[in-house]
């Protein structure tokens, strides 16, 4: 292991760096992402005429929790891809 | 000295592995089968009449949820049975990220399809002539939060079978450890928060005024909403997949 240089740390560093990035990213918006869906279906079971309406705003409300996976997916992306050490 | 060295620093992240896959796979669906054979028992005591149809239902989403740690546990014996004569290093690292891979995804699918569970067992003790959608939902909603620890284990086949490539360097064992990471904690919020959605579309089929017109809608918007869950952990999946492919 004596033979690292820093080329080799920095690379390590990013790729190690990409994944924690992408895992512990994807955390948030898979937890709530699944709870936004959840209330919606336990209103379009208390008021079921207002499904369509439910839907569109859950779906609305999920792609701005999905935002932040994104983030993390194009962090991850230019840490593997730009980083180069 | 060095070579010996060697592998046995090989050896020790095989067993470390085999411990995180199975130590950290188990806690979830410990957990999560445990509060479900809690509702189920609240079930009974609420309605005596139920009780060997609340034994049933509560059996067959507790095997179910059981899944993950299984998955978890076979990697664990790969790991640990596993010929490693002549491993390298790289798969000594790739070893210890098949083992958080899985571990990590397994811990938090036993959750997430667990909570299904314990809300159909307590809806079904509520009103009992719904439990065919009820159990329908339940199992649907375990089916895709099991779905991220699918691609954890696909992962952690890749690293446990990764060809030994002698002349790899420290960049290449941090990305197969990285990839391991990746997966394994990517995995792990669709697979609880698809099974919050579950539960929930439990609860909404229960509260509302004519719950058998309900299960189909209720079924395809909680899908929707999971699918869209899911992507995250495809995030995950593509990201690890290239930290293997770099390799």
């Amino acid at each position: 292991m004596d033979g690292i240089t820093g080329a080799e740390l920095i690379r390590a560093a990013a790729l190690l760096g990409a994944g924690l990035a992408m895992g512990f990213g994807a955390i948030g918006p898979g937890i709530g992402e699944g709870f936004a869906a959840g209330k919606a279906c336990e209103a379009i079971g208390r008021n079921p005429d207002e499904a369509g309406l439910l839907t569109r705003t859950m779906l609305v409300g999920q792609a701005v929790s999905e935002s932040t996976g994104i983030y993390a997916l194009v962090v991850a992306l230019l840490l593997i891809f730009v980083v180069k050490g | 000295m060095d070579s010996v060295a060697a592998s046995e620093i090989v050896k020790t992240l095989y067993l470390l592995g085999a411990a995180l896959a199975i130590g950290l796979g188990a806690v979830g669906a410990g957990i999560g089968i445990g509060m479900a054979g809690g509702a189920a028992c609240e079930g009974m005591g609420r309605q005596p009449k139920m009780t060997s149809e609340l034994f049933r239902s509560m059996l067959i989403g507790q095997a179910a949820a059981s899944t993950p740690p299984t998955f978890a546990l076979v990697v664990a014996i790969l790991l640990l049975f596993g010929n490693i004569q002549g491993a390298t290093l790289i798969q000594g690292f790739a070893a210890l990220g098949a083992g958080i891979s899985i571990g990590a995804a397994a811990f938090a699918s036993g959750v997430g399809s667990s909570l299904p569970v314990a809300w159909a067992c307590e809806a079904i003790a509520r009103q009992p002539h719904l439990r065919r959608p009820f159990m329908t939902l339940m199992l649907l909603g375990q089916a895709v939060s099991q779905t991220p620890v699918i691609f954890a284990l696909m992962i952690s086949f890749m690293l446990i079978f990764l060809p030994a490539k002698p002349d790899a360097g420290f960049v290449e064992f941090v990305a197969v450890l990285s990839a391991g990471i990746c997966m394994g904690f990517g995995a792990m919020g669709p697979s609880v928060g698809s099974g919050i959605a579950a539960e929930s579309a439990i609860i909404g089929i229960r509260h509302h005024r004519n719950p058998e017109a309900c299960v189909g809608l209720l079924t395809r918007v909680m899908l929707l909403g999971q699918a869209v869950a899911q992507s995250t952990s495809i995030y995950a999946l593509v990201i690890s997949l290239v930290l293997v492919m770099l390799v």
